[in-house]
């Protein structure tokens, strides 16, 4: 793997990555296809944000993810200055939420995806959203090892990117709908003229799919 | 040990971020509960992640970047809520932490200390405040022993247990297991003898009662 990659859009930087990074995702997975989003670089601008509110670090992740979060507030049918707008209070959020930000949890663009969902849901639907905790009361009740169960995703984006490719295109056609269009299940199921079992086990074989291509070790 | 768990697509719809307040609320309590519904959550997370890499950039307007910049030192419209201040206090920590925003300004003292509203003898109900129409969402006390009234559903029903416990055709539910019924569905959980049932319930429609006890009991519960 490389290590003098141009990451998209982003100028090459000289932080400290890699050495205090776990690098599993290199050790795992040696397929880096041309220009790859690379994911420790973007979680070392969003330390950057957190521990030094670094306004270079954020315009770099401005210029990253905003295009991307307006797609995506284009593709849940939004115009294209609601789309911008959401694309805008989202990176705000990353602003403010940066410190709750945790490389060993997510990936960049897992937090991302949670930031601008959260964001949707306050801008569109105007409901709270609940968030799982983890705390003492819940600790009561489970008598299963607690916390390490997030891992494991933190550094599959690749291996997601890879499957998301070969899977068949009705099921990534159900799993787009149930992401960027703010869609229920069951109404996918009447759009797509399926029946909502159908819709279901698209989606419930998608994500073993993408279970499958776990490799044991992240395990 | 929870063996009850949400349906995966109900997990699949949380992260995604479509379900409406109420569900999600039950979904979010349960998986504070539940190791393995955390990770199932997790990984529908990571992929819409994935997903959000696969679309085509579209470019921002032109000020967009400095009109973000320039809000930065913006004081937050909502600062950090009140629900995670009391959380960090430990107050209420009896309450899985989804649960806490919703029951205002609850000292500390157990289930005993919530305002409860007595339904029948033996149920006593506490509503917790929604921003979307449409569903009920309440904690429920069942007595030691009692037994639901055999209902139907109209719409769809999802019961949470916090504390205690009650069984029905399907099996045994205790602390974190989850319940999910539609009108296909005609049941009659019966309460533990030890202890009280405390549970989350979340209704998309009114119940519908079948049976005689019902008919007595509709009114009281058929409050939407």
């Amino acid at each position: 793997m490389s290590t003098a990659f141009v990451i998209d859009d982003l100028p090459l930087f000289p932080f400290r990555a890699g050495a205090q990074c776990r690098g599993r995702r290199a050790a795992v997975h040696g397929t880096q296809a041309g220009a790859r989003v690379d994911n420790d670089r973007l979680c070392d601008l969003i330390e950057a944000v957190a521990i030094h509110q670094d306004r270079k670090a954020f315009s770099d992740l401005f210029r990253h993810f905003a295009p991307r979060l307006k797609a995506f507030g284009l593709r849940q049918g939004s115009d294209a200055a609601t789309a911008d707008e959401l694309a805008q209070e989202a990176m705000l959020a990353v602003w403010r939420k940066a410190a709750t930000f945790d490389r060993s949890r997510a990936s960049a663009t897992t937090w991302i995806f949670t930031i601008v969902r959260n964001k949707r849901i306050d801008m569109f639907r105007r409901q709270n959203r609940p968030e799982v905790t983890l705390d003492e009361a819940a600790e009561q009740v489970s008598d299963e090892a607690p916390a390490d169960d997030q891992l494991r995703w933190a550094d599959a984006g690749e291996v997601l990117r890879e499957v998301l490719a070969t899977l068949p295109k009705e099921q990534i056609v159900v799993l787009q709908k149930a992401f960027y269009e703010d869609k229920s299940h069951s109404v996918i199921a009447e759009e797509l003229n399926l029946p909502l079992g159908t819709v279901k086990s698209r989606i419930r074989l998608g994500l073993a799919r993408l279970r499958q291509a776990l490799p044991e070790e992240q395990l | 040990m929870i063996n009850h768990h949400p349906p995966l697509e109900l997990l699949f719809d949380y992260a995604a971020g479509t379900l409406p307040e109420p569900v999600a609320l039950a979904v979010a309590t349960h998986a504070s509960m539940c190791p393995a519904c955390r990770d199932e959550i997790s990984a529908v997370e990571a992929l819409g992640g994935a997903l959000l890499e696969t679309l085509e950039p579209v470019a921002m307007s032109a000020t967009s970047l400095d009109a973000v910049l320039a809000r930065l030192d913006e004081p937050e419209a909502t600062p950090v809520t009140v629900s995670a201040a009391r959380a960090a206090s430990g107050v209420a920590s009896f309450l899985p932490g989804p649960l806490r925003r919703y029951l205002g300004e609850v000292l500390p003292g157990g289930w005993d200390r919530l305002p409860w509203r007595r339904v029948t003898r033996s149920l006593e109900e506490l509503r917790l405040p929604m921003s979307v129409q449409g569903f009920k969402a309440s904690l429920m006390r069942l007595a030691p022993g009692s037994t639901v009234p055999v209902h139907t559903h109209r719409g769809q029903e999802f019961t949470l247990v916090l504390a205690g416990g009650f069984s029905d055709e399907t099996g045994e539910y205790l602390p974190g297991d989850f319940a999910c019924k539609d009108q296909t569905h005609v049941h009659r959980p019966v309460v533990d003898t030890d202890e009280p049932c405390i549970s989350l319930v979340v209704l998309d429609a009114p119940l519908k009662l079948t049976g005689m006890m019902g008919r007595l009991v509709n009114p009281f519960i058929n409050r939407m």
